[in-house]
């Protein structure tokens, strides 16, 4: 019998939803794979830097290798710093142009599946077929799906016991999705 | 309609700007490649550089078009078991749309845009989540209606 487990309304915010786009998109959209793709500039980067050392830094002498380690080095940086913070703003540029990502949506949290729901939208959606469930200190983020739905829920609106049942839910039934995101460091407001 | 809505989603001028700059470097390694041949190692730097020039002009027409529509085939072929059909609906007020698990329904003013196509018409809900309705499967009196409620 697939009896309900939890309800609770939720209504998003613009940095929650930013959050959860960037999550998403460190792991399916243009950041997937951003560790190994800078790692490979950054070698190259460091392979230039070692032939300019060899030739007395004599960047006026080598300038392709010199432009090559400059090029490397922007690549480096887009990988690492740049590409999270465009998704981020992506996500918030998603959220600005929607009328319904701002409304507040009722969960219904079954054992097999969770439905959410408001007077514009029904969503019923089995974890077999979501591909994440990443859970951070401010959200949880559930993708997957054939269109690739991202659904953000809010901690803040949840209490504290509630929040540890869902995600101690979450972990239990979806165990091969279920991650938990590292948190902020100590003392970094976002 | 992946490659309708990639040339929907690309800027113009990121194409503009990219074909600029290809063309530039292509005319720039052949001027060089013609005039400066001292040694072997510029020679490949200015091939390298004509061949990126081409990379770059060709790469919206091309290459980017090539692999979105090989992506797409994909995509189809390993999920063409659950796509499943939708019962679409305009009235004067909402679009509507719903399969067995997913309502919408949507009042007018909640519609980022719609974008009327060659082959597909596409329903954008934000700037980057969209529906779409093969253009096929529409009479010229449901486009009509489409139209009017753009």
């Amino acid at each position: 019998m697939n009896e309900t487990v939890m309800r609770f309304k939720n209504k998003l915010k613009i940095r929650e939803y930013a959050a959860g786009y960037q999550l998403y998109d460190l792991r399916h959209g243009k950041s997937k794979g951003r560790v190994w793709k800078s790692s490979v500039f950054f070698f190259i980067a460091m392979a230039m830097l070692f032939i300019l050392m060899m030739t007395g830094f004599n960047a006026a002498g080598y300038p392709v290798v010199t432009l090559m380690l400059m090029v490397c080095m922007y690549m480096c940086s887009y990988y690492v710093y740049m590409l999270p913070a465009i998704a981020k703003l992506k996500g918030e540029h998603i959220y600005k142009s929607s009328r319904l990502l701002s409304k507040e949506y009722f969960f219904e949290i079954k054992k097999d599946c969770f439905i959410m729901k408001n007077e514009h939208e029904y969503l019923k959606k089995y974890y077999s077929g979501l591909t994440d469930c990443i859970e951070t200190d401010d959200i949880f983020m559930l993708a997957g799906g054939i269109d690739n739905t991202i659904i953000v829920i809010s901690k803040r609106c949840l209490s504290g016991e509630e929040n540890s049942e869902l995600s101690a839910f979450f972990k239990r039934e979806m165990v091969k999705q279920y991650r938990r995101a590292r948190g902020r460091k100590k003392g970094k407001k976002t | 309609m992946q490659l309708e809505k990639r040339s929907l989603m690309i800027p113009k001028e990121n194409k503009i700007i990219l074909r600029i700059l290809g063309m530039i470097a292509i005319a720039c390694g052949t001027a060089a490649f013609i005039n400066i041949r001292e040694n072997i190692y510029q020679i490949i730097c200015w091939i390298l550089l004509i061949i990126t020039g081409f990379y770059a002009v060709s790469y919206y027409d091309f290459i980017d078009a090539a692999f979105t529509a090989k992506n797409a085939a994909d995509f189809y072929n390993y999920n063409e078991k659950d796509i499943s059909s939708k019962k679409i609906e305009f009235t004067e007020e909402e679009f509507r749309i719903s399969d067995e698990e997913h309502r919408l329904m949507l009042p007018k003013k909640f519609i980022n845009r719609i974008c009327i196509e060659k082959k597909t018409v596409f329903i954008f809900t934000d700037c980057e989540n969209f529906y779409y309705i093969p253009k096929r499967i529409l009479s010229e009196k449901q486009l009509q209606i489409i139209k009017e409620f753009v």
